[in-house]
């Protein structure tokens, strides 16, 4: 049964994350009428400026100072560029989009590197958001944040025990994409 | 007519005398195809480092043949194709020794170019330093006159591994984890076969292979795994996808144990941190408190460059290059590849034999465990406080495995 809902909980918050990357997408699509080549290249500028603005202010902040930054650097090249080809037609803001990818993708390079970066959420959000404790005989028990060790460890060697804990950073990132939801 | 023969004798002396001496101070330029970048590349950059290190404390005296060892490096990302092209460049430039190790899937389509190459450009030839690719297969059924091999491949590992699973009798069920390539795959079937051979009563209880350095979320293969009800996981995962796998098991309180090759590689000590004490193993050609030479040199590793000098098999590999030169009297690779048949040498850990007839260098293997670093075993893993110490030696004939290579020589 743990593994039952652990693991919906696991597609779910997969799912939610997609979400996230998507509605983007399609607002842009349904509001504008353009296709956004350049959406996954804002969706990961965004991760590296809120990185960035985290390593200065913290992660708090960075959580909502991020969004706005990036935003402002969506709404510039609108009225810069996009905006001047929008008289061309579907293909040309295509095109230009196309084209920003790539600019972004090598900027993010030239300034973040091409490695894999090192991020450690807040110690809030460090450890389970609950844990699933399946006992053979006493049945499944919900506990909010981690169970203690010695009701993880069976007494008894008949006793089948499994503690399942759910990581809160990703409860938290499942909570924040659901109020994106609701907000849309 | 006695005079004139002295007189010939003694020029020839001097003229062998001289082809000895015209390599001292030579330069080899070897050059290593490897990812650099991308979520593998942290691993490949510790080990640029590494040969940086290792090429310069080699170099002049530090070889019997007195050469200088110079090593070059070019970004594969991962790719095979990438790595072709790069042979190519290599080739171009004059390099006769390429060093890989990253990656089977590229050591198998190098071998293949490479001999080819050398079929059709004498005069050219190429040696191939596989420095990690632990598929058994290169020196089995693929295996090349012009292929070496430094590390122990997935047959002598998974050796020692099953010796010292065997003793541990609170191990009852196994999962195996992969990557989805020829590594992986060769893992899980030495795994199986040697288990089936030592410990009959353990049972195998799953089975993953995942795609290459592509996972990021590793929270359904361990829901999986605790699912299975598995007390211990045997994986040949490597850099991130080692990282994150044990993270995520981490994260999804998994307490059973994990048998890995690579714990030491850059990346994943950090993802460790002070957890899974006494819970993580490592099988591998080297460990972290073996005192003696290699010891000193991963302090100053240290505290030069921050980094872990845990590819300990690079040493090997000047060791036996210096060795073969010297033998061969010569820096070129058809006189340098025949000379490294069968070559014993005295390495940091003892004598290791280049295996004539498969070219797999035979060497001690250590099996090492994840514990905090204290008393002898002080050396801190990525300033982590945790280090791999050594719980198990196995000298060179208890790894030594048989090969069925038919390897054609020029």
């Amino acid at each position: 049964m743990e593994f039952f809902i652990i693991s919906m909980l696991n597609g779910l918050s997969y799912g939610l994350l997609l979400f996230m990357l998507s509605s983007g997408l399609t607002l842009i699509f349904s509001m504008m009428g353009v296709l956004n080549f350049a959406h996954a290249s804002f969706y990961m500028l965004g991760a590296y400026v809120g990185y960035s603005v985290s390593k200065v202010l913290g992660y708090w902040p960075a959580l909502f100072i991020a969004p706005l930054i990036v935003g402002a650097m969506g709404a510039l090249f609108e009225r810069v560029c996009l905006r001047k080809v929008h008289k061309f037609g579907h293909v040309a803001e295509l095109l230009i989009t196309f084209g920003l990818s790539y600019v972004v993708l090598e900027l993010v390079q030239l300034v973040w590197g091409r490695l894999a970066l090192e991020f450690q959420p807040p110690a809030i959000l460090m450890g389970p958001a609950f844990t699933l404790v399946n006992h053979s005989v006493n049945g499944l028990s919900m506990l909010w944040g981690a169970a203690p060790s010695e009701m993880c460890a069976a007494a008894d060697a008949t006793i089948r025990l499994v503690c399942s804990p759910f990581p809160a950073t990703r409860a938290f990132m499942m909570l924040v994409a659901l109020v994106m939801l609701v907000s849309v | 007519m006695k005079f004139a023969f002295k007189l010939i004798a003694v020029s020839a002396a001097f003229l062998c005398a001289g082809a000895a001496m015209a390599q001292k101070g030579e330069t080899v330029k070897m050059l290593r195809i490897d990812p650099l970048s991308g979520l593998l590349g942290p691993v490949g950059l510790n080990q640029q480092k590494s040969y940086q290190y290792l090429a310069e404390k080699f170099s002049g005296d530090g070889n019997p043949a007195g050469v200088k060892f110079e090593v070059s490096f070019i970004d594969n990302k991962l790719s095979p194709t990438e790595s072709l092209n790069a042979l190519k460049t290599a080739i171009d430039q004059g390099v006769r020794y390429i060093v890989q190790g990253n990656g089977s899937s590229v050591a198998l389509a190098l071998t293949d170019a490479i001999s080819k190459h050398n079929e059709r450009n004498p005069g050219k030839e190429v040696i191939f330093i596989n420095d990690s690719a632990v598929d058994p297969d290169l020196t089995n059924s693929k295996c090349s006159y012009w292929h070496f091999r430094f590390d122990a491949d997935t047959s002598m590992k998974m050796e020692a591994l099953s010796s010292f699973m065997e003793a541990q009798k609170d191990i009852k069920k196994v999962y195996i984890l992969g990557q989805n390539y020829s590594h992986g795959v060769q893992v899980a079937k030495y795994a199986k076969e040697t288990l089936a051979r030592k410990r009959p009563d353990i049972e195998i209880v799953g089975q993953d292979l995942h795609p290459l350095a592509q996972v990021r979320d590793f929270a359904p293969y361990i829901a999986k795994i605790k699912a299975s009800g598995a007390d211990s996981v045997i994986t040949g995962n490597w850099g991130s996808d080692l990282s994150l796998f044990i993270k995520a098991a981490n994260e999804g309180g998994y307490t059973g144990k994990i048998f890995t090759y690579y714990t030491a590689a850059a990346g994943t000590p950090s993802a460790l941190g002070s957890t899974g004490a006494g819970r993580i193993f490592q099988v591998g050609v080297g460990s972290l408190n073996m005192g003696g030479q290699m010891e000193k040199w991963m302090k100053e590793f240290n505290t030069k460059t921050g980094g872990d000098l845990t590819s300990v098999q690079f040493a090997h590999i000047f060791a036996v290059l210096g060795g073969a030169m010297a033998k061969a009297k010569s820096t070129d690779p058809v006189k340098v590849a025949a000379a490294m048949e069968g070559l014993k040498v005295k390495s940091f850990n003892g004598e290791i034999e280049m295996r004539k007839s498969d070219h797999q260098l035979q060497q001690p293997l250590y099996m090492t465990v994840w514990q905090k670093a204290e008393g002898k075993n002080s050396y801190s893993l990525e300033n982590t406080g945790m280090t791999l110490a050594t719980v198990k030696e196995y000298p060179n004939f208890v790894s030594s495995t048989p090969t069925s290579c038919q390897m054609k020589r020029p």
